[in-house]
């Protein structure tokens, strides 16, 4: 969830830590950074897949430990897919399928392929992106659907372990939270980009409850996947052992 | 015109040896261009078939837009070709349909890899390919059409793996509704083809066993076929076209033959094909060079001849003539001796492939047979022998030319 959320809830925090209002770019996610650590956070959220064959919602029920980069997510809807798992450690992924209850390690090569059949790849959902990975630029301030926003570019250092060449994020200039990211490849090529919308309430904190992911690369024209959550609480301790192998074949 | 043609082939006659010569100088460049080809052809013949046989079959049928996607969104109804009027085709082989997915496969939970994972019919896909070869499992046995929880795997996987024979191994995918597909199979045999990619990433089970987790009953993404003659491929593939005409056409259908399935192989030997055509071309440059100074010296030495028939009343354009025809009957008896020795030898050497002996292993290690055969080709003959003939009437031409320009009076008193 890291790469979806992190990004958003990052800023999102940040709302907090802004009395002493705007810096430049690096102190907006330095701050949002500082205030994600240690973060439990738990819900339930809906992921729509939408491809030119098919059209499938999914839903389902996560936990994540920013602190420990650990996560965990349960599918429970619809009954075809119901109980299969994903957790992930570090930088590792597990799957459980509960059709031959058995668990796979997702292995290294694979991390690029979808992740439960959404525009989200593996490494979108393993990767700890951290603000540090990235050189922050303000560049401009634009309006983005009536709404003011910053619009910060994040260039990879040098030695980043990130697949993409540069993301430009337009946030809010009210509480950062982000209304959009473009993905850029290494060849400066818009690949994808996430929107935010539907502002509200959730666990005591202001966050985007929809995210809509669109590839723009040519091989996936007509696909999108978007993400709602349903409802999410903030700091309430996890039982220990969800994040655990074990978690996964337990099935629910 | 007929008189003319009398006159050039007794001329011909009247210096054997010449004559001869010229013909055998023919007869070795037509030749020699023959059995070059011939054998060039018999090994890209080879590597094709090599290369067919490790699965994609001469010819393939898809759902119109599959090669370039590759998903299970262009899979087919098997039920919508008719596969049955498929194999009925005269010149197909085998035919042998398929489901394909990228897939991850693990063993235990901790060993995974991508994978392509093919189901196929077993007794069909043994038939056509390079699994049917006895030798081909290293360990375990090939499918059988009943194994519907089985799979072969290839030597690399295996050993990536840790798998071995009796091995659970996971399959995990996504089918063609974006559900999650996941299927436990048995380990049933490893094979080793030799080719990195298949012995690392291919995994084979049954149709019927992917179709069901893929949640395409019925479908392939392809049907492979095989043809009994490579150079029946294209009449093959029309006789496919007009089976699938009155079942949605072009619109619905792609047909593809090794040319296309193959492209970086047809690359190769493409590449090949127009350097031996240039440097059989120089070959007989030469060659011409050689039949330009026969016949010029056989005019040179009828001045006599010739300024007598003209004094006798021809014409120098008749004269012309003659020189000619005597070009294009030494071409044709050149010709016709040149081709019917390369054609005897590739047929020979079709029928008795030389074992190759010092490099037999390092070939054979890269997946060849370590056989040098023949492929004898009318086709290829016939255009050969148009150009040679092309270039010899070319090189008659000047002595022609010449000879049509003598004055009788010079040319008798010269001799």
């Amino acid at each position: 969830m890291r790469a979806i959320l992190a990004a958003s809830l990052l800023l999102a925090a940040g709302t907090i830590a802004s009395a002493a209002g705007p810096l430049t770019a690096v102190d907006v996610m330095q701050r949002a950074d500082a205030l994600m650590r240690g973060t439990m956070s738990e819900g339930e959220m809906e992921m729509t897949v939408v491809t030119p064959d098919w059209r499938r919602t999914m839903r389902m029920r996560f936990w994540e430990d920013s602190r420990d980069d650990r996560m965990f997510v349960r599918v429970l809807a619809p009954a075809k897919d119901r109980g299969t798992a994903s957790l992930k450690l570090g930088n590792e992924m597990w799957m459980y399928l509960p059709s031959i209850e058995r668990s796979m390690k997702i292995p290294p090569s694979m991390m690029m392929q979808s992740w439960l059949g959404s525009d989200l790849t593996n490494d979108d959902i393993v990767k700890e992106s951290s603000y540090k990975d990235y050189d922050h630029t303000f560049l401009d301030t634009t309006v983005i659907d009536g709404q003011r926003a910053y619009v910060i570019q994040s260039i990879p250092k040098p030695d980043a372990p990130v697949v993409w060449g540069k993301i430009i994020t337009y946030a809010r200039t009210s509480d950062y939270l982000p209304l959009r990211q473009d993905y850029y490849d290494d060849d400066g090529q818009l690949v994808r980009r996430m929107t935010y919308s539907d502002f509200r309430r959730m666990g005591g904190r202001t966050i985007p409850a929809t995210y809509r992911l669109v590839p723009l690369t040519a091989d996936r024209r007509g696909h999108e996947t978007t993400l709602r959550i349903l409802s999410m609480t903030f700091d309430r301790p996890i039982p220990g052992d969800t994040f655990t192998r074990a978690n996964l074949e337990r099935a629910r | 015109m007929k008189l003319l043609a009398r006159l050039a082939w007794r001329s011909i006659w009247r210096n054997r040896r010449r004559t001869l010569l010229t013909t055998l100088a023919i007869a070795f460049g037509i030749g020699l261009i023959v059995i070059t080809r011939g054998l060039q052809e018999g090994s890209f013949a080879q590597m094709i078939d090599v290369a067919v046989r490790r699965s994609p079959g001469h010819i393939q049928v898809h759902a119109r837009g599959y090669w370039e996607k590759k998903d299970l969104a262009h899979t087919f109804p098997m039920a919508a070709v008719d596969t049955a009027g498929l194999v009925r085709i005269p010149g197909v082989a085998h035919v042998s349909p398929k489901l394909l997915v990228d897939a991850l496969v693990a063993v235990g939970e901790d060993n995974s890899t991508g994978a392509q994972v093919v189901g196929v019919i077993p007794s069909l896909e043994q038939a056509m390919t390079v699994f049917g070869d006895s030798g081909i499992m290293e360990a375990g046995r090939f499918l059988m059409d009943g194994d519907t929880t089985d799979a072969v795997i290839g030597t690399t996987m295996a050993r990536n793996l840790h798998a071995h024979v009796g091995d659970e191994l996971v399959l995990f995918t996504q089918a063609r509704d974006g559900s999650v597909a996941a299927a436990l199979v048995r380990v049933r045999g490893i094979f080793h083809v030799g080719e990195p990619d298949m012995d690392g990433y291919l995994v084979m089970a049954n149709l019927a066993l992917m179709q069901n987790i893929l949640v395409a009953p019925g479908r392939a993404s392809i049907i492979a076929l095989t043809v009994k003659d490579v150079r029946d491929v294209d009449r093959v593939r029309a006789g496919i076209e007009r089976l699938l005409a009155t079942r949605g056409g072009s619109a619905r259908w792609e047909v593809m033959t090794y040319r296309q399935l193959l492209p970086e192989l047809m690359q190769a030997v493409g590449f090949k094909r127009a350097s031996s055509a240039i440097f059989l071309t120089l070959l007989l440059v030469v060659i011409a060079f050689g039949i330009l100074d026969t016949i010029l010296m056989s005019v040179m030495e009828r001045f006599h001849e010739f300024g007598l028939m003209m004094a006798l009343g021809m014409r120098g354009r008749a004269i012309a003539a003659m020189v000619f025809i005597e070009g294009l009957l030494l071409a044709v008896i050149g010709l016709a001796v040149g081709n019917a020795i390369g054609w005897g030898v590739n047929a020979w050497w079709q029928r008795h492939p030389v074992r190759l002996g010092g490099v037999a292993e390092a070939v054979e290690s890269v997946g060849f047979q370590p056989v040098l055969a023949a492929l004898p080709d009318l086709g290829q003959q016939a255009t050969w022998s148009v150009v040679v003939l092309c270039m010899t009437l070319a090189v008659a031409l000047w002595p022609a030319v010449v000879a049509a320009r003598f004055r009788p009076a010079e040319a008798i008193q010269q001799a």
